[in-house]
């Protein structure tokens, strides 16, 4: 329980920084780049509880 | 001897203070149960009487929908004025400088919408799980009364047989929902509502896996306790005619002068038993449609206003947050069905036990 307290919560978290610091970055030529890398980093928090739960890498 | 006689001692010697006590409380918060005890219940049946009053009944069930619906309207006002607030910033959003003040005016009113939204859902979920808890209540007072009842019948074997398994199926069933079912679907919500705050589907799938996997995952758990609990009950039954069968006709046949008698009031009695029982899961049956009508009535109140809510938001607010709103609607509507299949779970093991009791002539 406390598991899915704390990956809900930090999901919820991540989702909101990156939204606002998508939005408030300068125009740039890397903006692109930084968008890819902001949707990894939310992909690793969703599966995070999946790779826990079966065995952990 | 008169059946009644026989009635009266039997229903006294039943311990039907607890059952009384939640029929009782049921009929108060509901106000849609009129105040019936048992002894009434017998009498009815027995006469062939009406039991419930279905004109009057349906009345207070419009009325207490209609009023429901107008409490929850507060929030759903309140969510559409927010909405407002978000269309005028994103169609109005050239005139107010730079792209991001808009941008980032709505993503803060999606997240008060987020907080009204989670605040009243969690009210619903909550009063959800009082819900179940009180009908698993009512099983377990009701449980203890009717198979004694069975057994008195000379349904030993079904009894010894039934209690556990079917005292086991209430409370695995009741722990299953509790701490799986109900909060994996007030997790699908909360990832619906996240959902929300971008213009881009993060966790929209998620959700709707979540919201999926609990209507599956109630339907399995209740196939698989009907199954275990009838089948149990049809194996047990056949056993327990013989039983009682070879009873009477030893005491009809082997005893010289009385037997006949002996035998008869024997049948009486067990009739009698039998009736109580059946009266008794009548009463069950009651308690729990009444203690089911209330929640499922307030918690599709409060998911019909989320309905309309999306409804009169999707042409002023964004795509996201008229999805989620309607996604919100209709994982209330899956609190609902859970809470649904779940009394009809118990109607079916109390309906399993009224129907047992194989005393009547083998023809």
């Amino acid at each position: 329980m406390e598991l899915m307290k704390d990956w809900v919560r930090s999901l919820f978290l991540i989702l909101l920084a990156i939204t606002f610091i998508e939005m408030l970055l300068p125009e740039s030529s890397m903006g692109k780049y930084l968008h890819f890398i902001f949707s990894l980093v939310i992909m690793a928090t969703i599966l995070y509880p999946v790779i826990r739960l079966t065995g952990g890498v | 001897m008169d059946y009644e006689t026989v009635l009266e001692e039997q229903l006294e010697a039943t311990e039907l203070s607890e059952l009384e006590d939640s029929l009782a409380d049921a009929a108060q918060q509901s106000g849609v149960l009129e105040e019936l005890s048992v002894e009434d219940l017998v009498h009815r049946l027995l006469n062939g009487q009406q039991i419930l009053d279905s004109d009057q009944i349906l009345e207070n069930l419009k009325n207490l929908f209609l009023l429901e619906v107008r409490s929850s309207l507060m929030l759903g006002c309140e969510i559409l004025a927010v909405c407002i607030l978000i269309g005028m910033l994103t169609s109005f959003s050239d005139s107010f400088g730079k792209r991001t003040v808009s941008s980032l005016g709505t993503v803060i009113c999606s997240c008060v919408i987020i907080a009204l939204c989670m605040g009243n859902f969690y009210q619903s979920y909550e009063y959800c799980q009082d819900a179940l808890g009180t009908m698993a209540h009512s099983m377990e007072i009701l449980l203890p009364v009717m198979i004694p009842l069975l057994v008195a019948m000379g349904g030993i074997s079904s009894g010894s047989i039934l209690d556990p398994a079917v005292a086991g199926a209430v409370t695995g069933f009741s722990a299953l929902m509790e701490h799986i079912v109900l909060p994996l679907v007030f997790l699908s919500a909360v990832f619906t509502m996240i959902n929300s705050i971008t213009e881009k589907d993060y966790v929209k799938k998620l959700a709707g896996f979540l919201r999926k996997g609990t209507i599956f995952l109630t339907g399995l758990a209740v196939t698989v306790f009907t199954g275990i609990a009838a089948i149990q009950g049809m194996v047990t039954k056949a056993a327990d005619g013989i039983l009682i069968n070879t009873t009477k006709y030893s005491l009809d046949n082997f005893v010289p002068i009385v037997g006949g008698f002996a035998a008869d009031s024997l049948d009486m009695v067990i009739s009698c038993v039998g009736l109580i029982k059946n009266a008794i899961g009548v009463a069950g049956i009651l308690l729990i449609l009444a203690l089911l009508v209330i929640p499922v009535l307030k918690i599709l109140a409060v998911a019909v206003i989320y309905k309309i809510t999306a409804i009169a938001a999707e042409p002023v607010a964004s795509k996201n947050i008229s999805d989620s709103l309607n996604e919100l609607g209709t994982a209330a509507i899956t609190m609902t069905v859970v809470l649904a299949i779940g009394a009809l779970m118990f109607l079916i093991f109390i309906a399993i036990i009224m129907g047992m009791g194989g005393g009547g002539r083998w023809n």
